[in-house]
């Protein structure tokens, strides 16, 4: 019963420190070099401790005395030595011998006597525990060395053969399994040669190959036909000390290139002693040709986006550079229209109003429009037909101007009408002017203030009106005044005349009837009132004639002044026979204007050619033309007594003489009459001439 | 029948009468009936019992009652005086009284004072004797 109790702690340790035992197990094997005969597998190591621990443990729970080693006990039949004749059985089918075997369990026993030594149990029970672990160990070596040396000799070589199949067919199945892998795995020796090559392996590395062949070296035979592959990362290492490692590389194959994840790893038995490197290749060529394509198709794409960038970059710039321009003529234009005075709106084509100038805002800020946007945004057309009242009419008339000029029928419209203030009376003149080509172009409206000009039309109207009015008040009054002297005139011409030449005819009569009774100073008297009266007479008649002149009525014909010239010059000479002149009238020189006046005109010059080169024998008389300062030009020159050019001012004054009346008769009055028919045609007379040279008288009328 | 030789002077002025009587006295031509104005030249050339038929008539224009221009007119206007040789002699020379004497068929238009020479040779000219 107090066995029972001290034991406890003992299967209690026992079953806690199923892998430190393990552990300790393998340290000791290792240590003695027993891990080249046995499994390298941890797991096995473990599951042999659980199986003695458990022995162990049915051992405590059978609470019977401690078995003594008696000669005729049967341990075969022992159930606490079961286990360890059975794992004898098991060693010695793979070739373990007794002694080796043997020699393991004493490891076995030394690590648990090492775990109750260490367990912490007091002494006694410390004592009893490891006394029990002793007989324990001695009963299971008694046991299956009893078995061992029962077993005949050929039930022993059936064990082995049994075994040898048996790892036959487990190397089989391992064989079938590395061929049955689709990625190529080879296993190199701890030279570094190949021992083992799945098919995929040759086939990759030699080109097609039978299944089954050149993929295996028998130990000792001198090696693959395949060779390593020369990978420069898998040399390093094999040199190297690495566990592990992976890296990627590409292999021509038949199929095309292909591509693999290399892993290579050192194979470690349970000592962790070298026993080989595994090479395994996963082909990742399908995702190495997919990430190519996608690289590929990032780097077209990126390419692309690349290319797509510079030209957005481009024509951004160019809009940029555009939207500049506009801008800078936008300002230009807006500062253009607002150093306008007059208000300015600019439509677009729908007559929307797209934007205004500083007059307009003003204006209408002025004018008490409250409108956020100054209309603009507003359509002017539709502004203008709704106008209603007294301006109705206008604005009906300036839309449909708009209109005209937005459809492009005309360039431009204007309208004038008025617009009174409250305080003042305004007129504005609207004017729609198409800024485009075609229809629907932009339109600027402007409304000009032209009070100012039609204020000063209106005063220059009025004043012309009064203007008129004084003219005609005038004219009545003048031609008022122009009768009484033409009556006054006809008055002097009829009585004053009658009267002397009643005087003429009684001299006449007095000095042809009454010679008889008359002496010859008488007569003489007589005679000199009948010569003053018929000067007096004749002086009055030019005269009269100078004023019907300017009161008659123009003929305008044409007159051949060379015919004139020569009736004249014959007439002349037909009065004084005797006279010597040379005369001389160039043909053809026509002018336009009254016959009758221009005949008086030629007359009169060449009568007084005639009279002033009456002291000269070799007298000539030249009627002709020429051109003066682009002008065609007439002339009468004579070689006579010619004047004084200081005098040429008076020679058309009426009654002024440049000679006496004792020298040349004459009333003095011909060349007066002479530049009034001028004059009345529009021409101009003019004379130069040189005292005792001659003289020449030019006249021209205009063409 | 009244004297074919026989002038009518119409001249409202004395002085001017006895200038133009003097005249034509000087040429031989004494037979001469004068109005004094131009109802009286009517008269005596339609009006009287024995109207009278002058181979010539020197007419003043300037008359009172009825103008000279006025007596030319009813000359022309009847059958039996309308080739009747007409001179006038005025003042004045105004160029209507010119203009409007020429259509109405005058031999000349003269301005005063009478020139007996000029009368002679104007009526030779014509082919018009006493």
């Amino acid at each position: 019963m107090g066995n029972a109790l001290a034991l406890h702690p003992l299967e209690r340790i026992v079953s806690e420190h199923e892998g430190w035992l393990a552990a300790r197990v393998l340290g000791y094997a290792k240590d003695g070099g027993y891990t080249r005969y046995t499994s390298t597998l941890e797991e096995a190591w473990r599951i042999s401790v659980a199986g003695l621990s458990a022995s162990l443990i049915h051992a405590l729970r059978a609470k019977e005395p401690t078995p003594g080693l008696s000669p005729d006990y049967d341990f075969a039949a022992d159930p606490v030595t079961r286990f360890g004749i059975d794992e004898a059985r098991r060693h010695r089918m793979r070739g373990v011998t007794l002694g080796m075997f043997l020699g393991l369990m004493k490891y076995y026993r030394r690590s648990y006597q090492d775990l109750v030594r260490c367990s912490g149990l007091d002494e006694k029970t410390l004592e009893r525990g490891r006394l029990f672990v002793d007989c324990f160990f001695d009963r299971i070596e008694i046991g299956f060395t009893t078995e061992w040396a029962s077993v005949s000799a050929p039930q022993r070589l059936a064990e082995l053969e049994e075994a040898s199949r048996s790892i036959t067919n487990e190397k089989n199945r391992l064989l079938t399994l590395l061929e049955s892998i689709p990625s190529p795995v080879m296993l190199l020796d701890t030279d570094g040669q190949p021992v083992f090559m799945n098919h995929e392996a040759v086939e990759l590395l030699a080109g097609p190959m039978t299944p089954g062949t050149h993929y295996y070296r028998e130990s000792g035979s001198p090696g693959l036909e395949v060779g390593v592959p020369r990978w420069s990362r898998l040399k390093r290492f094999l040199k190297g000390k690495a566990r592990e490692a992976r890296f990627e590389e590409s292999i021509e194959s038949s199929a095309g290139r292909r591509y693999f994840l290399v892993t290579v790893q050192r194979m470690l038995d349970i000592s962790e002693k070298f026993c080989g490197t595994t090479i395994i290749l996963s082909d990742f060529t399908d995702r190495k040709h997919a990430e190519d394509e996608r690289q590929r198709l990032v780097e077209e794409m990126e390419e692309r986006v690349r290319s797509r960038t510079a030209e957005l970059l481009d024509v951004n710039e160019r809009l940029v550079e555009e939207i500049e321009e506009r801008r800078r003529s936008e300002c230009f234009f807006h500062a253009t229209i607002d150093s306008l005075s007059a208000p300015v709106a600019i439509l677009n084509g729908d007559g929307d109003i797209v934007t205004v100038n500083r007059a307009w805002r003003k204006f209408a800020d002025e004018n008490g429009c409250r409108h956020p946007n100054h209309f603009i945004g507003d359509n002017y057309l539709g502004l203008c037909d709704n106008v209603k009242g007294k301006d109705a009419v206008t604005a009906s008339a300036v839309a449909r101007g708009i209109r005209e000029v937005t459809a492009g029928r005309i360039d431009e419209f204007h309208l004038e009408y008025p617009c009174h203030g409250p305080g003042e009376q305004r007129w504005f003149q609207v004017r729609a002017t198409r800024l485009e080509n075609g229809s629907r172009g932009r339109v600027a409206v402007v409304h000009e203030n032209i009070s100012e000009v039609k204020k000063a039309q209106e005063e220059i109207l009025s004043l012309n009106r009064s203007l008129e009015e004084r003219i005609r008040l005038r004219t009545q009054q003048l031609e008022c005044s122009n009768r009484e002297l033409e009556g006054f005139c006809y008055a002097v011409s009829h009585d004053l005349r009658s009267h002397l030449a009643r005087l003429e005819g009684l001299g006449r009569g007095l000095v042809e009837d009454c010679s008889a009774g008359l002496d010859n100073q008488a007569r003489h008297y007589a005679e000199r009132i009948c010569r003053i009266s018929m000067d007096l007479r004749r002086a009055i008649d030019s005269l009269l004639d100078l004023s019907r002149l300017a009161r008659c009525e123009l003929g305008n014909e044409a007159v051949d002044l060379s015919e004139v010239a020569a009736r004249v010059a014959e007439e002349l000479q037909r009065s004084q026979p005797l006279r010597r002149v040379s005369f001389s009238v160039e043909p053809g020189v026509i002018v336009r204007g009254d016959p009758q006046l221009l005949e008086t005109v030629v007359r009169h010059l060449m009568g007084n050619a005639w009279k002033f080169t009456s002291r000269r024998k070799d007298a000539e008389i030249a009627f002709g033309s020429t051109m003066l300062h682009g002008m065609k030009t007439c002339f009468v020159r004579d070689n006579g007594v010619g004047f004084d050019m200081r005098y040429a001012g008076c020679l058309f004054q009426p009654f002024q003489r440049l000679h006496g009346p004792a020298e040349f008769d004459g009333a003095g009055i011909g060349l007066a009459t002479v530049q009034r028919v001028i004059q009345r045609h529009g021409g101009r007379i003019w004379a130069e001439g040189e005292r005792g040279e001659g003289a020449v008288f030019f006249f021209t009328f205009p063409d | 029948m009244v004297d074919a030789k026989t002038i009518l002077l119409v001249e409202d002025n004395p002085d001017d009468e006895f200038l133009a009587l003097r005249a034509l006295r000087r040429h031989g031509l004494r037979d001469v009936v004068v109005a004094r104005d131009g109802e009286q030249a009517v008269d005596q050339l339609f009006e009287a019992i024995t109207p009278l038929d002058p181979w010539l008539v020197l007419l003043d224009l300037k008359l009172p009652k009825m103008n000279g221009l006025e007596v030319l007119r009813t000359i022309r206007s009847v059958e039996r005086t309308r080739h009747t040789p007409v001179i006038v002699i005025s003042s004045s020379q105004e160029e209507s009284d010119v203009v409007q004497c020429r259509e109405l068929g005058v031999l000349a238009y003269l301005t005063k004072p009478i020139d007996g020479e000029k009368i002679m040779a104007l009526l030779a000219t014509a082919g018009l004797s006493s």
